[in-house]
């Protein structure tokens, strides 16, 4: 397992992240909505809104998962904050990033994992929203914008700029 | 025991360019009550350059526009089936801003005999029942797009 890499600009990063003040609160239904919408739509059993913060991962909505954070290292998001764009890894076991990953190899069992960095409008990536499968899947071009599109409307709540409060 | 490959750089894009050329993006209405279908469809659409979406959520709103706007495909929600249809045949009868054999898409949550006969009296090219994938939705779009020389030879 190759650890999660911290970004050049971590510290400012969780300043970002601190500041927001979402850390460690309820769930709330405007990020469950999204993630209930994005499981359905790519027949996904898990899904997460994931902060990344310094030591840890911690999910602000979750579909199919019963634990509300697990440890930065090992964390999928933790390597996925470090791209511009969209990371899928299709089959961990197959990436020498994840393969003995204890997140591949014992519960959840992630087999298929992509991330889609929420890069908020300073530049501060906090975290991911992504889809998790525990077997190999690929994505087309027209997932990718779904998701990345999806990935906006997290980001708009992030900031307090939710169009809409309905489903 | 598995085959380890050395990391991929398995990084694509999230707002990708269309894979083959295309043809111009259309002007799009569409009418959609649930927010996150309408956003998403509407987002995904424009990334992807198959259209101009105008997004509303409610017919007697795009009843309104068609009288001053005209659009090269309508994607209607049924939820309001009566306004709905009423909106459809005065699209056909000429009497919006709309060609009168404008492509048009719907969604509903059931559709019986009855419905679906008026439906294909309307010229309606795509029906999707709800629960339906924004992926459907986006499929539909295409379909609704003129057939050009490059998307005739995929």
């Amino acid at each position: 397992m190759i650890a999660a890499p911290l970004p050049t600009d971590d510290a400012r990063r969780l300043q970002a992240l601190r500041e927001m003040l979402i850390l460690d609160t309820p769930p709330e239904e405007r990020f469950d909505r999204v993630a209930r919408f994005a499981a359905e739509e790519f027949d996904m059993p898990i899904v997460l809104v994931s902060l990344v913060d310094e030591k840890r991962q911690w999910f602000k909505a979750r579909v199919g998962l019963a634990t509300c954070q697990t440890d930065r290292d090992s964390s999928f998001c933790g390597h996925a904050i470090l791209e511009p764009q969209i990371m899928v890894v299709e089959d961990a076991l197959r990436d020498e990033r994840f393969h003995d990953n204890p997140l591949v190899v014992g519960d959840p069992h992630i087999r298929f994992y992509a991330g889609a960095p929420l890069q908020l409008p300073g530049g501060a990536v906090v975290g991911t929203l992504c889809l998790i499968d525990r077997q190999p899947r690929q994505l087309d071009d027209m997932d990718l914008a779904i998701l990345g599109s999806l990935r906006e409307l997290v980001v708009s709540e992030l900031v307090g700029q939710g169009t809409e409060g309905g489903a | 025991m598995a085959v380890i490959h050395a990391p991929q750089p398995q990084l694509v894009a999230g707002r990708p360019a269309p894979a083959v050329p295309m043809a111009p993006p259309i002007e799009l209405l569409l009418v959609e009550p649930v927010f996150l279908v309408r956003r998403t469809v509407a987002a995904v659409a424009r990334d992807m350059r198959l259209a101009n979406p105008r997004e509303l959520t409610a017919i007697d709103q795009a009843a309104t526009l068609v009288a001053l706007q005209a659009f090269d495909a309508l994607f209607l929600s049924l939820e309001e089936e009566g306004p709905a249809l009423e909106l459809m045949s005065r699209v056909r009868h000429g009497d919006t801003r709309c060609a009168a054999d404008v492509p048009i898409a719907v969604t509903a949550a059931a559709c019986d005999t009855p419905l679906a006969l008026r439906l294909k009296h309307l010229e309606v090219k795509r029906l999707l029942l709800r629960p339906f994938k924004v992926k459907g939705v986006l499929d539909a779009i295409v379909a609704l797009r003129p057939v050009t020389a490059d998307s005739a030879k995929g």
